[in-house]
């Protein structure tokens, strides 16, 4: 078919029309903020485009703090940038679904200066009032980039949804669904941004052969029947964390981002906790209310979580969450050294491992842990069943400790990152982790990273391991009234060959392709305590890895006296089954020690940060001399 | 309870810190309870607390403090998932204690019967206020909840099984 020309130009009537209608094709973008970033691009569009460097003529750059730029149209001003070529309508058409063409920008055909041309250029310009909420929360270019992506992700898992559950109200099936693979979903958006990008049929095959969780088994398994209930009531409250742990971090951005380095959920997740710690009677109500505490042969897996959302959005309530956020802000601090925890919990307590069936009434020892789905629902607090071995498939049934690892990526290579760098943000999780779980708390395991090219020393007095005990193990009466000091003398921390897992040497890999690996130390010994301020402990920690970061007792292969370790662990071994106090002199050159080593980080961080650790040196010393002081007055009201 | 509130204080004061202790290691003995996993120092601010509050009620007859006291003592308990049995037997074991000291330092005569008395009255105001305000606070919150019960029971009722699909299962 030809098309009629028009008899004076030769411009085909159709293109004449368009011309005339103002409608211009334009195969150029200029891009000056997220777009103005290959990695970006590519993660959009899924290619790489040519450019020059160009000005946006009469357009001013807007940079809200803390939060993404835009444009206006500004006469008299510029806007340095690119000028993408080759654009084509597909690639606009993602573009735009990006930058919510229409609503958040609006697309626009301005001047653009390419070294001394000008030419025409489509480029996105903001529409400040729509902006406004986004800037509110604190978000930034990479996170409307996830947002953006996650929206793309919640298409496949809208057409998972309608296969399984028919309800179209509240948009429930896509929360249940997202709730559900919530893990699946995360490392997609990570594999993502790892990859630059992933086809949109490896995202629709992941979420497609993802599955969601049944409990047909049960009515075939009486005897996991019997800890149901209880298991049920944890993925609940699992399910209810993930969901206010989102919430937070979608509407405080700013607060809750930390560097690539940290995991991303840290402060967000702790802010969770501390909203269901602090609404507890409620939670407990709620659950009653909807009959979620205990498990119901007519509900499905899916309907927990859809009560999970329900109770969530109860919790979420506006004066609340902004207290908590002003709790953060005002309590949070700073520090050099990368920070993690550890925490384990049993019912029967060190009796865990080589526990046997029914030795513990209401979780089995988690010998169900996995059949009720537990580690997807628990993966931001990193929870798995640990049985002090080789480290298992999560597809096979074991007994032992409940643990939540802050950080933990992937179980099996130990992927991981630390958790903060913040003393007081570690302790605070640490605390509410342990009021959440509802389950005994049994030990503490605390990480630090070694600073970089920081060797280890020999320590040079063993009395100083007797400090770390007094202000973190767990001194207390044994059934007969004599004082012991519990981790070592129940033999929790102590190996067949009477070595005692003060501290061991561990290799973090931030990635799994990772070959180089970051050496952190690994302190076992603390005592998981509910209601117990770990920040004195943490700082002396920091303090000694500081000043003299002392060769772990574990996993170093290149221990040079490993002799005189073995002492040490035979005066341990001593010691826990008689604590004697430790003496003045020992006492002050530990705190001697720890302030050196903190005073590295003041001269670092500032004045405000040197007025904590002096806070805190001061609570070290008086824990120090309290405990000590409880050990003489111990065997004197023996004496008499 | 004029006469004896001085010894009373005396022998208190004196033997506090044996009274603490035995009260704190007991605590720290009870087996599968929240106690257990509290550190010792901390048993120890939370039994000072509330022994000043009982001496104030037994020597100054006044009830104020304790029902504060108790009403703060059940919002926090229920809160942290201690059971009623839990925190009564905790009570117990911290009039066993402080009856112990006082039959065992205060001076034997008709005075201590009467002191006995003030604080079993003491004891027992602080169990029977705790558990008012500890079941009061279960109640008062199931009654705000209705709102979510119905939308969960809209949801239960119109949300459809497609458990039987094949790839589902």
């Amino acid at each position: 078919m030809t098309m009629p020309v028009s008899k004076k130009l030769n411009i085909p009537a159709t293109l004449k029309k368009r011309k005339e209608s103002g409608y211009k094709t334009i195969d150029r973008l200029f891009v000056y903020g997220s777009l103005n970033n290959d990695y970006y691009l590519q993660l959009l569009t899924g290619v790489k485009l040519s450019s020059r460097k160009g000005l946006l003529l009469n357009h001013r750059r807007i940079q809200p703090e803390n939060s993404f730029t835009f444009a206006l149209a500004w006469k008299g001003y510029t806007i340095e940038g690119r000028l993408l070529y080759n654009v084509t309508p597909e690639i606009i058409k993602k573009l735009d679904e990006y930058e919510s063409e229409g609503k958040l920008y609006k697309r626009k055909i301005a001047q653009v200066q390419v070294d001394q041309k000008i030419v025409e250029a489509y480029v996105y310009i903001g529409k400040p009032k729509s902006l406004k909420p986004y800037f509110k929360k604190g978000f930034q270019e990479r996170d409307r980039i996830e947002e953006f992506v996650e929206k793309n992700v919640n298409r496949y898992i809208e057409q998972k949804a309608a296969f399984f559950i028919n309800y179209d109200r509240e948009s429930l099936p896509l929360k249940v669904t997202r709730e559900l693979l919530s893990e699946e979903v995360h490392n997609i958006l990570r594999q993502y941004f790892q990859d630059s990008g992933l086809p949109p049929f490896i995202i629709k095959h992941e979420i497609e052969k993802a599955n969601i969780p049944k409990l047909k088994w049960l009515k075939s398994d009486t005897k996991a029947l019997q800890y149901a209930d209880n298991y049920i009531k944890l993925a609940s409250n699992f399910m209810i964390f993930n969901q206010l742990e989102e919430k937070f971090r979608n509407d405080y951005r700013g607060e809750v981002q930390v560097s690539d380095a940290y995991y991303m959920h840290t402060i967000s997740a702790m802010m969770a906790l501390k909203l269901m710690v602090d609404q507890n009677n409620q939670l407990k109500s709620a659950f009653t209310q909807l009959e979620i505490d205990r498990f119901n042969p007519d509900l499905l897996y899916t309907d927990y979580a859809a009560a999970a959302i329900l109770i969530a959005e109860e919790l979420y309530e506006k004066q609340k969450v902004n207290e908590i956020n002003d709790w953060v802000n005002h309590n949070r601090h700073i520090g050099m050294l990368p920070l993690g925890a550890e925490l384990e919990f049993s019912n029967i307590g060190y009796k865990a491992i080589n526990a046997k069936e029914g030795d513990d009434p209401v979780f089995d020892s988690f010998y169900y842990f996995y059949n009720f789905d537990l580690m997807r629902r628990g993966w931001k607090l990193g929870a798995h069943i640990d049985d002090h071995g080789f480290l298992n498939s999560p597809n096979i049934r074991t007994r032992g400790f409940l643990e939540l690892a802050f950080g933990r990526y992937k179980l099996l290579g130990d992927i991981s990152k630390p958790a903060t760098e913040d003393p007081w943000i570690l302790s605070q999780i640490i605390d509410l982790a342990t009021r959440f779980i509802g389950i005994r708390p049994h030990s503490l395991h605390i990480s630090i990273e070694v600073p970089p090219n920081k060797p280890f020393k020999e320590l040079t007095n063993p009395d100083y391991i007797l400090c770390l005990l007094l202000l973190g193990g767990d001194l207390r009466e044994d059934e007969n009234g004599h004082l012991k000091e519990m981790r070592i003398f129940h033999k929790e921390i102590l190996q067949d060959d009477k070595g005692v897992n003060i501290s061991r040497l561990n290799r973090h890999h931030k990635k799994p392709e990772d070959d180089s690996w970051t050496p952190v130390v690994e302190y076992q010994f603390p005592r998981l305590f509910y209601e117990y301020d770990y920040q004195p402990l943490i700082m002396a920690l920091k303090g000694f890895t500081l000043e003299l970061n002392p060769y772990p007792f574990k996993e170093c292969i290149n221990l040079p006296s490993p002799e005189y370790y073995k002492e040490i662990e035979s005066m341990l071994v001593n010691w826990a089954d008689k604590p004697t106090h430790v003496p003045e002199k020992s006492i002050d050159q530990f705190l001697c020690l720890i302030e050196k080593g903190l005073d590295k980080e003041v001269v670092v961080m500032g004045k405000e940060h040197g007025k904590y650790t002096q806070r805190i040196l001061g609570r070290i010393e008086e824990q120090l001399k309290r405990r000590t002081k409880r050990i003489q007055k111990h065997y004197a009201s023996l004496e008499q | 309870m004029p006469v004896s509130n001085n010894k009373l204080l005396k022998v208190i004061n004196k033997h506090q810190d044996e009274l603490i202790t035995k009260i704190c290691n007991r605590l720290q003995k009870l087996s599968l309870s929240h106690y257990e996993m509290i550190d010792f120092e901390r048993h120890q601010e939370r039994e000072e607390e509330f022994l000043a509050i009982l001496i104030k009620v037994i020597c100054e007859e006044d009830d104020l403090p304790l029902k504060k006291y108790t009403e703060d003592l059940a919002q926090k308990r229920t809160n942290e998932g201690y059971s009623l049995e839990e925190v009564q037997n905790a009570i117990r074991i911290f009039e066993e204690e402080f009856w112990n000291i006082l039959v065992h330092y205060y001076p034997v005569s008709n005075e201590l019967v009467e002191l006995l008395t003030y604080c079993n009255r003491a004891f027992g105001l602080a169990r029977d206020h705790f558990a008012k305000y500890y079941i009061s606070k279960t109640i008062d919150m199931q009654n705000e909840l209705n709102s979510l019960k119905e939308r969960f029971y809209i949801y239960k009722k119109d949300r459809k099984d497609y458990s039987e699909n094949q790839e589902y299962d």
